[in-house]
């Protein structure tokens, strides 16, 4: 929250940077979207040489802080420094050339394309006496080198798409180094690795260090921030909020800068008495996990978590039981009635209503009104003989804006203009219009800012002290441990283990998510 | 509205600018067949929309029109069979042998004709030496005939058609027995047994026979020809439409459920409708003929017959109408500000135009000096009916001065009309009158029809607006179009929408393909309806459908269809742009339409999200 950037303090950490300038630094960053300030007046610094951690929740501003460095993105207002310079990042092209290169969330390669030649795409060395043919042969033997920096043996004509998803994150962090970079922006490096991929990572974060590289690292994983960060830069809400030098850093005041709240307080929970069993998966087989059956249930006024690490198959149970991928094998008893899901037309007859992942791809027709999206699940309901009924319509999205408070100016808005949140309240009124049974939801707070969040959580609340059943997928600890009244971990593909209210704790998630308590509760 | 804004001033502009540039542009027949053009573009382009809509692409209309196209005349086709006909197929020689010369020959026939009786006359015809000639029935017992006089031996292998005696008189002819229908035809038979011309059976009383033609000199008979339509109307019309629907379900099934790209699938489409079509047609022209005249009409009627300028003016009229409304309407929700009513102005500026010019119109058509004369009495050619007649006088070397219009009646042709001499014309009206003259006023431009395609047009574009705009089912195409997963997610049927818009289109153009058969009455499989999937895809495009999927208005591609054809038009008829240069043109005006609308768009974008901004930061 340092009103004058300037006198940041250096990080009095081990690597001792007290003498040396700033290597980057930005001072007073604004930026908007439609709908939403990402970041207002923030500011970072870097010095040479150090491993500075930016954690936040999400929609913190974290990654637009980062697009905003590398050039990605261009800010509505601040300035940037490098070497005590003031220069203008205006494309990712200039923050090149500045030595400042961003790995990433999504791999950045083409897949089609050689190693070597993703290393050298669009700077490829020319060779011939007009210079129109591409220098193959030093193309392999610059890439061996830098190949060889990340630690990475592998034959520089590899097609990429051939290697783990690790590997080919170790081609980014070599081609960011050919391009001379100083500054490597590395935007939740981990989250697609494996356990001993993520190792390798921090040893050739590590090693970069030691070569005086400067690592910029984001991460939701407070263990991995710990261990690897020298000092930590904390946003909330698109803002500073503090610095942790290193002897500073533990985990609970990276969750205090983080949340800014008291997390009881965030999470307001009723006392509620579960009722019957309205959902009960019977050896249920996604296509994604066919070799594992799935049984559980969820009861009628319950909030059930979803815990486990990406790709332990919770997206996919919710998918299946919501018959957007059919099920393999197994059934939902439903109350008195059966159900194989199949398409999400029987699930939705049958009261069961998912609140997707990817909110605009599968949530939301963006180019459309709020006022259509809002209706688009009750149409066919009522309709009347074939013809839409736009008094009822009305109605529907007129009450569930005013319910929801969805900020709009109007029911006629296109959903694409709107926030995050906002956005996300849409998806969830189309659902209660069909006043569903069991609510399904899968993150639901991705991407969305912390008032809307909370909002959310209110809405969760109330939902399931009027009856519905929540089935509710998450990868923010906090959000788990606030609001299940019941935990199902999963772990590759299997229910590892089912967490009552009273045993649930971070270490017993973490011990169940990453196989280490296996057969404890099975 | 908004959306159809900036393509109805395009429309309006060309329009305009091609009456201004062509005078032959704004004649009633040039102007009928714009809007038949148009309306089988509009409904071939409204169907490749709803496929647009759904983010896909339909490339077969074409090859769809020309095996419709090809294929409905290809059924109707008419076949003449003689009534009472068989083969030769051998010739008896048992009476030959009795020793008697005269005897006839007996003839074996292929079989049985019906009705024939001794006494009959017959044709043969036919065979290796073609010497046609008529005969009588003396005996027949089943397929054996007797004639008389006897038939040349090689009779075997000719056809024996029977012949029937008419009389003629007051412009009757009386057939005994002919069993003839309307619609059939006669064949006139000269005494040689050569068959002269044929006549169209108008109207059957009995025996007696309403002809199209009178009976030639020299005629002894006639041959009944019974028409033989290769399948009636309904079951040609129901063939044909159910081959495009079963085409659009095809496509649908391969594109919804088998995941294969519409591209690929109605590219397949065009080569293979139209390879089928030039197979089973052998590559040959197709056409009705004079045949099916009432059928025609679905293609070539004109219903309603108003004046031009009327026609002009009602659109004009219209224009300022819903200017004035819709302007008025976004002052209000605009709270005054005059930005707002920018666009509704234009619409009026517009439709005050189009007033003007169908005033302009009705008053500077040429009018018709019959006469000029100092005497009483002028003759005159006049068209039948009450003419508008004015009476002018002139003093030496002055203007015309109207004194008086009368109303005279004609029977068509030249009569007499009265005009007033100089010295009546003194005492009624002081002046020194030299010349007096008697001019017909022709007030009404030439009227022009209403094409039966135009109302099959509106049919099916209000039909498809309201599926679009009012029904569950039009909102899931819209949804699906936008984002075809959220609709699967939401609880739609995707695939059977997809399915349904293909089907649509395809059935569109199957409608289309018999209408345009219908107009142009000869379709050459080779090429009919050859790049008029390109035409449609423009027209919607023009029209505001986006290749994304989920946008696009009815009224936007019926306009953006109209725009192709007068373009068209205008390229025909402006005698300074070379024809050859079309395709350029069109290209470019596409071109610069949709960069145009995408600009728009964009513009349109930005400011919504700065209301959305003020709203946040409220």
């Amino acid at each position: 929250m340092a009103d004058a950037p300037t006198e940041h303090a250096p990080a009095d950490g081990r690597n001792s940077n007290e003498q040396l300038a700033p290597l980057l630094e930005v001072r007073s960053v604004r930026k908007s979207f439609p709908g939403v300030l990402a970041l207002d007046d923030v500011d970072l610094v870097l010095f040479p040489g150090e491993v500075l951690a930016v954690i936040g929740e999400n929609g913190a501003g974290k990654s637009t802080l980062m697009k905003i460095l590398a050039g990605v993105q261009p800010a509505d207002a601040g300035e940037t420094f490098v070497d005590g310079v003031r220069v203008e990042i205006d494309g990712v092209e200039t923050a090149l050339s500045q030595g400042i290169a961003l790995i990433h969330q999504e791999l950045n390669l083409a897949g089609n394309l050689e190693i070597g030649a993703n290393i050298f795409l669009g700077r490829e060395p020319r060779r011939g006496p007009t210079g129109t043919l591409i220098d193959h042969r030093r193309i392999r033997d610059e890439s061996s080198r830098f190949l060889e920096m990340v630690g990475l043996d592998v034959e520089p004509a590899t097609v990429v798409s051939e290697l783990p998803i690790g590997r080919q994150q170790m081609v980014e962090i070599a081609k960011a180094l050919s391009v001379d970079a100083r500054v490597l922006i590395m935007d939740e490096p981990t989250s697609s690795l494996s356990q001993s991929e993520a190792e390798n990572l921090f040893q050739v974060i590590g090693q970069l260090r030691d070569a005086g590289k400067s690592i910029v690292y984001i991460s939701h994983r407070l263990g991995e921030v710990s261990r690897l960060a020298d000092r930590v830069t904390v946003l909330r809400d698109g803002s500073n909020a503090g610095d942790l030098a290193r002897n500073e850093i533990t985990h609970d005041a990276m969750v205090r800068l983080m949340v800014g709240r008291d997390v009881s307080q965030f999470y307001q929970r009723t006392p509620r008495e579960p009722g019957e069993i309205v959902l009960e998966a019977v050896a249920l087989r996604t296509s994604a996990f066919p070799e594992h059956a799935l049984d559980f249930a969820v009861r009628a006024r319950e909030i059930v978590g979803v815990a486990g690490l990406v790709g332990a198959g919770r997206t996919e149970l919710l998918q299946t039981l919501f018959g957007a991928t059919p099920a393999v094998g197994g059934l939902l008893r439903l109350g008195e009635s059966e159900l194989v899901p199949q398409d999400p037309r029987q699930s939705i007859a049958a009261g069961i209503a998912l609140v997707p992942e990817d909110r605009k791809q599968q949530g939301l027709v963006l180019e459309m009104a709020v006022r259509e999206n809002l209706s688009l699940a009750a149409l066919g309901r009522d309709g009347r003989f074939g013809f839409l009924d736009r008094n009822r319509e009305r109605e529907i999205s007129d009450e569930m804006i005013s319910r929801l408070e969805v900020r709009t100016p109007g029911p006629g808005q296109v959903v694409r203009f709107l926030s995050g949140g906002n956005q996300q309240k849409v998806v969830l009124g189309k659902w209660l219009a069909m006043e569903p049974r069991i609510l399904l939801m899968d993150e639901p707070t991705r991407g969305i800012d912390v008032g809307a969040k909370q909002e959310i959580y209110v809405l969760m609340e109330e939902l399931a002290s009027r009856g519905v059943a929540i089935l509710f997928v998450s990868s923010e600890m906090e959000e788990v441990l606030g609001m299940s009244d019941r935990t199902l971990v999963m772990h590759e593909g299997r229910i590892a283990g089912e967490l009552s209210r009273d045993q649930l704790d971070e270490e017993a998630v973490m011990q169940l998510a990453t196989g280490a308590g296996m057969g404890a509760n099975a | 509205m908004k959306q159809v804004l900036g393509i109805s001033c395009l429309l309006l502009f060309v329009f305009l600018a091609t009456a201004a540039m062509s005078e032959s542009f704004l004649i009633p027949f040039n102007l009928e067949n714009l809007m038949k053009r148009s309306s089988l573009f509009g409904i071939i382009s409204i169907g490749v929309a709803f496929v647009i809509i759904t983010g896909g692409i339909d490339l077969s209309i074409g090859s769809v029109i020309c095996l419709v196209g090809c294929g409905l005349p290809f059924l109707l086709q008419v076949n003449y069979v003689p009534r009472g006909d068989a083969v030769v197929v051998s010739v008896g020689s048992g009476l030959q042998n009795s020793g008697d010369e005269a005897a006839s020959a007996s003839l074996e026939l292929s079989r049985r004709i019906p009705g024939l009786a001794e006494g009959d006359r017959v044709r043969l015809s036919g065979g290796d030496r073609d010497n046609p000639g008529l005969y009588r029935v003396t005996s027949i017992s089943e397929t054996v005939v007797i004639l008389d006089p006897r038939p040349p031996l090689d009779s075997s292998g000719r056809r024996l058609t029977r012949v029937y005696p008419f009389t003629y008189s007051d412009d009757r002819m009386a057939v005994p027995g002919h069993g003839l229908k309307p619609r059939d035809r006669v064949a006139f038979v000269l005494e040689n047994g050569r068959e002269g011309v044929t006549a169209r059976v108008r109207g059957v009383a009995g025996e007696h026979l309403e002809l199209s033609e009178p009976p030639p000199e020299n005629v002894a008979a006639v041959v009944a020809l019974d028409r033989r339509p290769r399948t009636s109307v309904p079951v040609a019309l129901g063939i044909v439409l159910a081959a495009s629907l079963a085409i659009g379900l095809f496509h649908g099934l391969l594109i919804a459920r088998l995941k294969l790209q519409p591209f690929v699938v109605t590219l397949c489409g065009l080569l293979l409708y139209r390879g089928i079509t030039r197979g089973f047609t052998e590559d040959q022209t197709q056409g009705l003929g004079d045949e099916y005249p009432t059928l025609k009409l679905m293609a070539t009627a004109e219903l309603v017959q108003v004046s031009t300028s009327g026609a002009l003016g009602l659109l004009g009229g219209l224009l300022v109408a819903m200017g004035a409304v819709w302007g008025w309407i976004r002052w209000r929700r605009r709270g005054g500000q005059p930005a707002a009513v920018l666009p509704a102005a234009v619409s009026v500026i517009l439709g005050l135009g189009l007033l003007t010019s169908a005033m302009v119109s009705a008053n500077t058509r040429p009018k018709i000096a019959i006469a000029v004369a100092a005497d009483s009495e002028v003759t005159a050619d006049l068209p039948a009916g009450t003419n508008r007649v004015r009476l002018e006088a002139r003093e030496t070397g002055g203007p015309w001065v109207a004194l008086d219009e009368i109303d005279v009646r004609s029977t068509g042709g030249r009569q007499q009309l009265e005009v007033p001499s100089l010295e009546t014309i003194r005492e009624f009206k002081p002046g020194d009158w030299s010349q007096v003259r008697a001019v017909v006023v022709d007030r009404s431009l030439p009227k022009i029809g209403l094409p039966a395609p135009v109302v099959i047009l509106v049919i099916v574009a209000v039909l498809a607006a309201v599926f679009l705009n009012h029904t569950v089912h039009g909102r899931y195409l819209l949804a699906m179009g936008n984002n075809e997963e959220a609709a699967r997610y939401s609880g739609i049927n995707t695939d059977r929408m997809t399915v349904l818009a293909y089907v649509i289109c395809a059935g569109l153009a199957g409608l289309g393909g018999v209408l345009f058969v219908l107009d142009i009455n000869s379709a050459q499989p080779v090429d009919f309806g050859n790049f008029y999937e390109l035409y449609a895809i423009a027209a919607a495009v023009l029209g505001g459908c986006s290749l994304r999927g989920g946008e696009g208005t009815i009224l936007g591609v019926v306009i953006g269809a109209s725009l192709m054809r007068v373009l068209k038009n205008m390229i025909t008829l402006v005698d300074w742009i070379p024809t050859h240069i079309e395709y350029a043109i069109i290209g470019a005006v596409i071109l610069a339409g949709v960069t145009v609308d995408e600009l728009v768009k964009r513009l349109a974008a930005r400011r919504r999200a700065q209301r959305i901004r003020e709203v946040n930061n409220d």
